[in-house]
């Protein structure tokens, strides 16, 4: 008899997402995947609204990292006006973008995802959370963590008039300089922001590499996928956040394609099963062969660990030398999901830096922070790196700029096709036979968490409304046991 | 302070706004409550709530469990209770622990309010029409409480 088990849903997650698990008729695992609840109604609420209206409309999308789309959304207003920014505007976005790039990665090293290994994976359920962060790393941390945070946004607050839904981006530049009168402020915090990265990094090294045991699980079969690898790089082809072109890695760790963003519908494709919503991303070259590793297979993964597979190295020296160890321990290109984590702090110490560059830059408070537009517009892309991947904005407009049709990649999206395949190695590991292991939970969840996958849902967070549960459905759908916690 | 929590397109997710901004209306020219909405969540609804000595939040839930409409009610003591239900959330519950124990100044009474919605996944930027109607009731709740603090 062929079952179903769901998961469902995923918790400590940012929005919500459930797992579904298909039970061949032995009861073993025939095959898994990540349902992400769906938004609907998009592409209907963009429809005839001004197109310089989208940087606000999307960032609503999501309330967790609202500066990436705000961020993609403004670049591909600068496509559509055919408007190149002036260089301090560029370095203002990027200024703005590195800080949140630093702030949302400390928020899952500490908060969502990091737990599993700062308090370990085999810690009680109940400590594996910022709880039991701080019960590990001693309440100094927590506190540190805290007023990190809230100096990062004041700087995001003065650029952007405000945190959530800045208003800094417009086609062409920025609303708003750096003012002067904060620069020394702004070098302080982002000089405080470089020794926390540097003290994360080191917190990271001191619990988990120095562990053996966490190493082997990071290293371990059931967490390895070979796959390509994409992000955005610069003109050195080294990691970016803001822009670049896009690169893509094979397996083997060569350079199989790179292109312009705005010709990503000759390298990107989507695939979809009959079985789910969620649309596949793969390599167009490499055409779709299902849910494989391989050089031959068009799935590709983004976000951290990517990131770093696609690029020559780090745009910044510390987060450099702090790579070239990644590498050395774990191999080039990393192939190991759970690595996403120390990806993850690597990237906190170059947005760290990079932040600190560009405040010392005399062109951060020049005062030509925009090109006035003047072209028709017809089509526009834009593309950042959000930190959980590669973000496509596309829209096409009529000649006044009023919104036709509006298509996004989202980051997560970037990863589904290995995601779904992670989820089902963990799955086939630990049910045999319809006996389903206990830690199954824990290790199916720990297999996509540490992609950071968002679902750009609203964001519930109240108490026990989360709760994990098991289903197993017969053939017909019907619950025949369920399991929760 | 009333913090409504929620996404401004997202149909009846909203619905914690539409409250706040009854009560403004209905509030006009009585200080003493300052009346938030907010995209946020996580770590950022801490720095909202701070300094602040009797919070309430407004939200609207999907747990399936009981019907549309239904308003749930949650208070500190039900934080100290659930706090490690489960070992993936990351709510309020162990915000507020992480706040108190870092010294952050939190408020001494919390409660939240959640609205049992049927649709918080459609954009959209008005309520469906049975998120509507208990509207009122949702607002009338909130006053209560308010009032019950001397507000």
């Amino acid at each position: 008899m062929s079952k179903t088990i769901s998961i469902d849903p995923i918790t400590r997650l940012e929005g919500h997402g459930k797992i579904e698990i298909f039970l061949d008729d032995k009861g073993d695992v025939e095959k898994a995947y990540l349902q992400i609840p769906e938004l609907r109604g998009f592409e209907v609420f963009s429809q005839g609204r001004p197109a310089e209206d989208m940087p606000q409309i999307t960032q609503r999308i999501c309330g967790v990292c609202p500066t990436a789309h705000h961020m993609a959304s403004t670049k591909a207003l600068d496509d559509l006006y055919k408007v190149t920014p002036p260089p301090t505007a560029v370095k203002i976005r990027e200024l703005f973008y590195n800080v949140f790039m630093l702030e949302d990665h400390a928020l899952h090293v500490y908060v969502l995802g990091g737990p599993d290994f700062i308090v370990g994976p085999d810690a009680p359920k109940e400590q594996r959370n910022i709880v039991g962060v701080i019960g590990k790393v001693g309440l100094e941390v927590g506190k540190k963590v805290i007023s990190m945070r809230r100096r990062l946004r004041e700087i995001m607050t003065v650029l952007g008039g405000k945190v959530i839904h800045p208003v800094l981006g417009l086609p062409g530049g920025v609303a708003k300089s750096v003012p002067p009168e904060d620069l020394a402020r702004f070098r302080e915090i982002a000089k405080d922001g470089l020794e926390f990265a540097r003290f994360t990094l080191k917190v990271f090294c001191d619990i988990v590499l120095s562990n053996k045991g966490y190493v082997d699980l990071i290293t371990s079969d059931a967490f390895t996928h070979k796959t390509h690898y994409m992000g955005l790089v610069d003109k050195a082809d080294k990691v970016s956040f803001y822009g670049g072109k896009v690169r893509v890695m094979s397996p083997e760790g060569k350079e199989t394609d790179s292109f312009e963003i705005r010709d990503y519908l000759d390298h990107i494709a989507e695939h979809v099963e009959p079985w789910s919503y969620i649309k596949f991303p793969f390599l167009k070259k490499k055409g779709w062969k299902g849910f494989t590793e391989g050089a031959d297979s068009g799935v590709y993964s983004v976000a951290p660990m990517a990131r770093l597979n696609a690029a020559d190295g780090m745009a910044t020296p510390e987060a450099q030398k702090a790579a070239e160890e990644y590498f050395k321990v774990l191999g080039r290109p990393v192939h190991h999901t759970l690595a996403n984590h120390w990806a993850r702090v690597i990237e906190m110490l170059q947005a760290a830096e990079r932040i600190n560059e560009l405040l010392n830059d005399p062109e951060i408070t020049g005062k030509d922070i925009r090109t006035i537009p003047t072209a028709t517009p017809t089509r526009g892309v834009g593309v950042v790196e959000a930190p959980r991947g590669t973000l496509i904005h596309d829209y096409q407009t009529d000649e006044v700029g009023l919104i036709r049709k509006a298509n996004l990649i989202v980051a997560t999206l970037g990863n589904s096709a290995r995601i779904a395949m992670s989820v089902e190695k963990a799955a086939k590991g630990l049910i045999k036979a319809g006996v389903v292991n206990d830690g199954l939970l824990n290790k199916v969840e720990m297999a996509f968490r540490a992609y950071d996958p968002c679902f750009g849902c609203a964001t519930h967070t109240l108490p026990g409304q989360m709760p994990l549960t098991v289903s197993l459905r017969d053939p017909q759908g019907r619950v025949v046991r369920e399991l929760s916690r | 302070m009333v913090l409504a929590l929620g996404n401004d397109i997202l149909g009846d997710d909203a619905v914690g706004f539409h409250c706040v901004r009854l009560l403004r209306d209905r509030r006009a020219g009585r200080p003493g409550v300052d009346l938030v909405e907010t995209g946020e969540s996580g770590l950022a609804v801490l720095d909202l709530i701070e300094g602040y000595d009797r919070a309430v939040i407004l939200d609207a839930v999907v747990t399936r469990q009981v019907p549309p409409g239904t308003i749930l009610e949650f208070s500190k003591a039900d934080f100290q209770r659930l706090r490690g239900s489960s070992p993936h959330v990351s709510g309020l519950p162990e915000l507020l622990h992480v706040a108190e124990r870092t010294g952050m100044k939190m408020p001494s009474v919390l409660a939240v309010l959640a609205l049992e919605v049927e649709t918080p996944d459609t954009f959209g930027e008005t309520l469906t029409p049975g998120c509507q109607a208990s509207l009122p009731g949702f607002v009338r709740r909130c006053e209560e409480l308010l009032a019950s603090w001397g507000h």
